[in-house]
């Protein structure tokens, strides 16, 4: 007690006391970092050398094209060359560096200390380098994909790309996107619960709505690439038939899951920007951003009319017009939500007084670039056109507009933004405008003038062409603006070196925002705040300068640190008023140990030992298993004081708790993955060659409604696992033996009962959908085993809720999803045998 | 036109036939309307942003009103049904009244075409060289025997996808007799860069011995 | 299933569901010869269902507006209710729009590929 006095409201002592508990540790201790800022400042990092790997392959790319039958490379290098330039700028640079910025900044904007789920943010960044690391490998041995950025089949199945080329991506990027599926999860859940009491809805600053947006799209984005690429990977590795038209598969079906992802994908990368423009661009106007409410609803409408578009990168695959006309028109109206946020931010500047600044001057870039961009991308939406800009450089040039000014140049801004926050010092400000000027005209050098050569007919992805063919005079323009381009990159890079070097020191709030993240020290400590403010009106609004030294005294909550815990404040979503007390897990080493049996997975599968990676997969499962142990149990009592004489009970005894949260979130990714595995199957009996297969035997349809019934044996256990302490035994008991029985039968189906998947895609969607049943069997057996060791084990029994509760979605949504492939067998049969309804 | 006049075989801009015609007013008219919307964002913005007080007399709400939902609206709603006009009309070969179609199979495999013509019987097949007649709607057959590739000849009209397993089709039409040249567009594989084909366009009268050999050509 | 965010993108929702069930029914249609060549485009029995799946859906999304306008009440502190009431009722506009224009195609494009 003594010790918690002299904390009170000596800020250094509190600082000092925080620091202990919250620092990552020196040495090894660093890779067991889980503090949002080391995550998210690692992840901007290593996105930012991957960019400058992709910028060096574009000057690659351009160097070739400069002249025409240049010498440079050949085919196979060239298109290794453009296909991870687009690979890594994508997949590699824009969506994870967006990610590090959004765990940097979110705890800040949100006026907490971490995010939800530390770990789990250390875990993906792993996954994110490693993945990364084995593409990067592939490059170096001369072995990278080759089939172009979205790797169409057949040009990517074994039979015309035999190498480990294809693997390469399949494999490393869903390695990759396993760290974008953990940020979305951990994004919602830390907006939606882990905010300053206070903050309700209408309050959260604009960036958290964009990004609790953005995460959302991720969430159902991701699953049908991750799915797509299983399915791929499954047909080189094992033979089953998805894509290969001669056996019932269909390309098309590869290129509606890539371009479902696709496309929403490019709004991905646009809304994080956006809303770091609508966060700096208010404060630069030195007013309150226009239309908030009117901006919540454009970014709303934007994510579902995004995910209504995919079909404009595929006019020309022979889709009726009708078909067509539904994506066109919806690519057309995806203008108007980018419109209003547009007008909103002229809104802004014209009411206010824009200060100018370099985050202005790349803010000009922004809006210049962007706009073009933005209309070009609408004539690409009307069908007649498409069909000769379509896989030309004109396409080239557009996307380019789009991504650098609608990712590139606020990325900039922000960088000038940001940047003092993250070192504590101001820029010198000699090059950054030279710097912004030469990437600035030699940007529109390089793109400008490709709509012109992909209109008079250059396709892309060619590495030479005919000098008759009368495109080397453009492109030799091109490829000398990407060289200014290039060094004014260089010059930004000197620049930011020189701030590090010799950046002066500043006091608090040098931009004079209204913004949270300012009311702090910077660089920030790893708590963040050393109590948590209370929010009484918008987040932006807010006046740092006062609320900074407040919380430093510790008078907002949690100001006292006890028994060296982390701890948080988790929030009513809507309301924001303080619903519990959320105890974050210590630094630990689990996470990277995880993400390394994770890797071994992964090149387990990529150098073909499949024999092993079941001991992979074990692995992978002992970690997780690992990281449920928590210390959250061992507070007694259900109400805690947080200050402020409110109190209120620790996570684990709350009405929801983030982890409940995470696990729905899950389920919802999962569930969009099923949903497309289904109807992906059933599109190939709609448009693939060579249906129906000649000998469809159905499986044997009792044993499968035997298994779907069993499965649910786990839902039953699970509720009646919660009646008492009791029957937590029985029922538990009850779930493990089902899920065990079930997946047992279904495996048996799947590989004995059903005729070889290989031979027709029917068979082998069915084998596919079996197997996803019996995974989540082997899954829910795990969660019912781990409750009834846990049962065995006598634990206080509101402890175990949560657990119960969590394991009791699985239960459910296993038992669901086996009904579900009864019913497909039964749908799939009836339009086979039944000659089409 | 100021840019078009001058380019080479493979332009879009320099259009041959009454498809590509139509797609090119159609980037004229989107161009100009572009140039002046960007102007119009570009000028608000400076404006702005550099002229004190410029813009508060409208309120911010107004402001959103206006630009973004009255200036777009109507523009997108008349670009988009005209450009599914203009599809119905691309369809139908680019000609009110369907005349009789001349049916073209063209079949893509790595790294070259095959054209042959099922409905004229005894006619050759050709590889990376495809006759057609003038001033007649053709129905370009697409297929494949590998990997996707696409058919595309700039000056006569849009492209089509031949994609394995299924056969799509796409209407061009030559006004004039002359060489066009054709370029695969979907990225194939190592000899994608080099999958060029010439279309020779013939006067009507010529065409049918070319076909069955009759007339020499080179 | 009431939270508010929920609510507020429940108008999308139905148009995302609306835009399955027709692209669906579209290429099934197309695959099992529903669109029938022979007789005059409009009589075509694909088009008809494809008209009745739209315009149903559109009463549909206007009908959730209402509803949702009706059973709007203030129940978390004044602002945030009024807040999501208003972002409520512009996306539901939106998804209204959306809806109208997004499958006006069906009354006359071309049905199924030549
Ligand atoms: C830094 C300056 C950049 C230059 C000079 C550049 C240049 C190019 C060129 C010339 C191509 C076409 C290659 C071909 O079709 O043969 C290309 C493709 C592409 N670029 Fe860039 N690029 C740059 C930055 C970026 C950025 C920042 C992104 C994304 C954030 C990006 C994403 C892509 C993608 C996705 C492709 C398509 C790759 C494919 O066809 O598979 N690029 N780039
Ligand atoms: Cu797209
Ligand atoms: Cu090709």
């Amino acid at each position: 007690m003594t010790e918690n006095q002299s904390i009170h409201h000596n800020p250094i002592a509190l600082h000092k006391a925080l620091d202990r508990i919250w620092g990552t540790k020196p040495g090894w201790g660093r890779l067991a970092a889980v503090n949002h800022n080391v995550i998210g400042v690692r992840f901007m990092l290593t996105a930012l050398v991957f960019f400058a790997i992709g910028g060096v392959l574009a000057m690659l790319i351009r160097t070739q094209l400069a002249s025409s039958q240049s010498v440079f490379m050949d085919a196979e290098t060239y298109g290794q060359v453009f296909t991870m330039h687009g690979t890594i700028m994508m997949f590699l640079f824009a969506i994870p560096f967006f990610e590090g910025m959004a765990i940097y900044l979110l705890p800040k904007l949100l006026g907490t200390r971490d995010l939800a789920f530390p770990r789990l943010g250390a875990y993906g960044y792993w996954c994110y380098l490693f993945g990364g690391m084995i593409l990067i490998g592939a490059l170096l041995a001369g072995v990278a994909p080759n089939s172009g950025w979205f790797m169409y089949t057949p040009l990517s199945s074994s039979v015309y790309a035999p190498g480990i080329n294809s693997d390469v991506w399949l494999l490393g990027i869903t390695f990759v996107e396993i760290s974008a599926l953990s940020a979305a999860v951990e994004i919602i859940v830390t907006i939606m619960k882990i905010r300053a009491p206070g903050m309700s809805l209408d309050r959260m600053p604009i960036f958290a709505w964009y990004m609790l947006v953005v995460a959302t799209m991720m969430l159902i984005g991701f699953p049908p690439l991750i799915l797509g690429s299983i399915l791929l990977e499954v047909e080189r590795a094992f033979d089953l038939p998805f894509f290969d038209p001669t056996r019932g598969g269909d390309p098309l079906l590869w290129q509606h899951l890539f371009w479902l992802f696709g496309h929403p994908e490019v709004y991905i990368i646009f809304l994080p920007a956006a809303g770091a423009i609508s966060t700096i661009l208010p404060v630069l106007a030195g007013t309150p951003l226009a239309g908030y409410r009117m901006i919540v609803a454009a970014i709303v409408s934007m994510a579902f009319l995004s995910f209504g578009l995919w079909v404009h990168h595929m006019y020309t695959v022979g889709i009726p017009h009708v078909a067509l006309s539904f994506f066109s028109a919806a690519s057309a109206l995806v203008a108007i939500p980018t419109a209003i946020q547009i007008f909103a931010w002229l809104a802004t500047l014209a009411h206010g007084r824009a200060r100018f600044s370099i985050p202005m001057l790349h803010i000009f870039g922004f809006f210049f670039v962007f706009v073009i961009g933005g209309l070009t991308g609408v004539m690409l939406a009307m069908v007649p056109f498409d069909w000769q800009a379509h896989d030309t450089h004109f396409v080239v040039a557009h996307l380019h507009y789009v991504l650098v000014g609608g990712f590139i140049f606020p990325m900039l801004a922000m960088a000038y933004y940001w940047v003092p926050h993250l070192t504590g010092k101001q820029p010198v400000q000699h090059l950054s405008h030279a710097a912004f000027w030469m990437i600035f005209i030699g940007f529109n050098l390089t793109f400008f003038f490709m709509h012109l050569t992909g209109l008079r007919g250059m396709p892309r992805r060619v590495f030479e062409y005919p000098p008759e063919f009368g495109w080397e005079v453009l492109n030799f323009v091109s490829s000398m603006g990407s060289f200014v381009m290039a060094m004014g990159f260089a010059l930004i890079a000197l620049d930011f070196i020189l701030l590090f070097k010799f950046g002066r020191a500043f006091r608090r709030n040098p931009w004079k925002a209204g913004t949270l993240e300012w009311a702090m020290p910077t660089p920030p400590p790893p708590y963040n705040f050393a109590s948590i403010p209370r929010i009484d009106c918008r987040a932006d609004l807010l006046d740092p300068d006062v609320i900074g030294p407040h919380l430093a005294a510790g008078r907002g909550y949690l100001g006292i640190p006890r028994d060296d815990r982390m701890e948080v404040l988790g929030v009513n979503s809507v309301t924001g008023e303080p619903e519990q007390l959320v105890l974050l897990p210590r630094q630990t080493f689990l996470p990277f140990w995880t993400a390394v049996a994770t890797g071994s997975f992964f090149l387990l599968m990529l150098f073909k030992f499949y024999w092993a990676t079941p001991v992979a997969l074990a692995a992978v499962i002992v970690c997780f298993c690992l990281w449920s142990r928590s210390d959250a149990s061992s507070f007694d009592d259900d109400a805690v004081p947080i200050g402020h004489g409110e109190t209120v009970p620790v996570h684990i005894r709350a009405e929801s708790p983030p982890s409940y949260l995470a696990m729905v979130l899950t389920l919802v990714a999962d569930t969009t993955l099923y949903i497309s595995l289904l109807f992906g199957c059933l599109f190939l009996w709609i448009s693939a060659p060579n249906w129906p297969p000649e000998n469809l035997q159905n499986p044997n349809l009792w044993l499968l409604i035997l298994a779907a019934a069993t499965m649910s044996l786990g839902s039953i256990g699970s509720r009646i696992s919660k009646k008492s302490a009791h029957m937590a035994l029985v029922g538990n008991g009850l779930a493990f033996a089902g899920h065990l029985i079930s997946t047992g039968l279904l495996i048996s189906i799947a590989f004995y009962s059903l005729p070889s998947p290989s031979g027709h895609a029917a068979t082998a969607s069915l084998f596919v959908i079996l197997c996803y049943v019996a995974l989540h069997g082997v899954v829910g057996s795990i969660f019912a085993a781990h409750a009834l060791l846990r049962a065995l084990r006598d634990h206080d029994m509101s402890v175990r809720a949560l657990d119960l509760k969590i394991g009791g979605l699985w239960h459910d949504y296993s038992a669901a999803s086996g009904f579900a492939a009864v019913g497909f067998c039964l749908l799939l049969d009836s339009l086979v045998h039944g000659g089409g309804l | 036109m100021p840019l078009g006049g001058c380019s080479g075989d493979f332009s879009a801009l320099d259009p041959a036939g009454r498809s590509a015609a139509s797609i090119a007013s159609l980037w004229w008219a989107m161009l100009w309307g572009s140039f002046a919307l960007f102007a119009l964002v570009l000028g608000l913005f400076l404006a702005a942003v550099l002229i004190p007080r410029f813009g508060r007399g409208v309120s911010q709400k107004r402001w959103i009103i206006l630009g973004g939902l009255v200036l777009p609206v109507p523009v997108l709603t008349g670009l988009t049904f005209y450009a599914f006009a203009h599809g119905e009309f691309l369809l139908r070969g680019a000609v009110s009244e369907t005349d009789e179609v001349l049916e073209v199979r063209a079949v893509g495999r790595m790294w070259q075409w095959q054209f042959s013509y099922p409905s004229v019987p005894g006619s050759a097949v050709h590889t990376d060289l495809l006759h057609i007649p003038a001033g007649r709607t053709v129905e370009i057959i697409a297929e494949s025997e590998d990997v996707i590739h696409s058919f595309w000849v700039p000056r006569l009209g849009g492209k089509i996808d031949a994609v394995p397993g299924h056969s799509n089709r796409l209407r061009i039409r030559a006004d004039q007799p002359g060489r066009y040249g054709g370029i695969c567009s979907e990225y194939c594989g190592t000899g994608h860069a080099g999958m060029h084909f010439e279309v020779q366009a013939h006067r009507q009268e010529d065409f049918r011995e070319i076909l069955t050999g009759g007339l020499h050509h080179d | 299933m009431r939270h508010p965010l929920l609510l507020l993108i429940l108008a999308f929702v139905v148009w995302s569901g609306t835009f399955l069930l027709v692209y669906a029914t579209q290429a099934t249609g197309c695959s099992l010869g529903w669109h029938n060549d022979e007789i005059a485009f409009w009589r075509s029995p694909l088009r008809l269902i494809l008209i009745v799946l739209v315009l149903t859906s559109l009463v549909a999304i206007v009908g959730t507006l209402a509803w949702l306008r009706r059973r709007h009440k203030p129940a978390a502190a004044l602002q945030t209710s009024s807040f999501i009431g208003e972002v409520k009722t512009y996306v539901a506009v939106a998804a209204i729009f959306s809806t109208a224009f997004c499958f006006a195609g069906v009354f006359w494009l071309t049905l199924c590929p030549l």
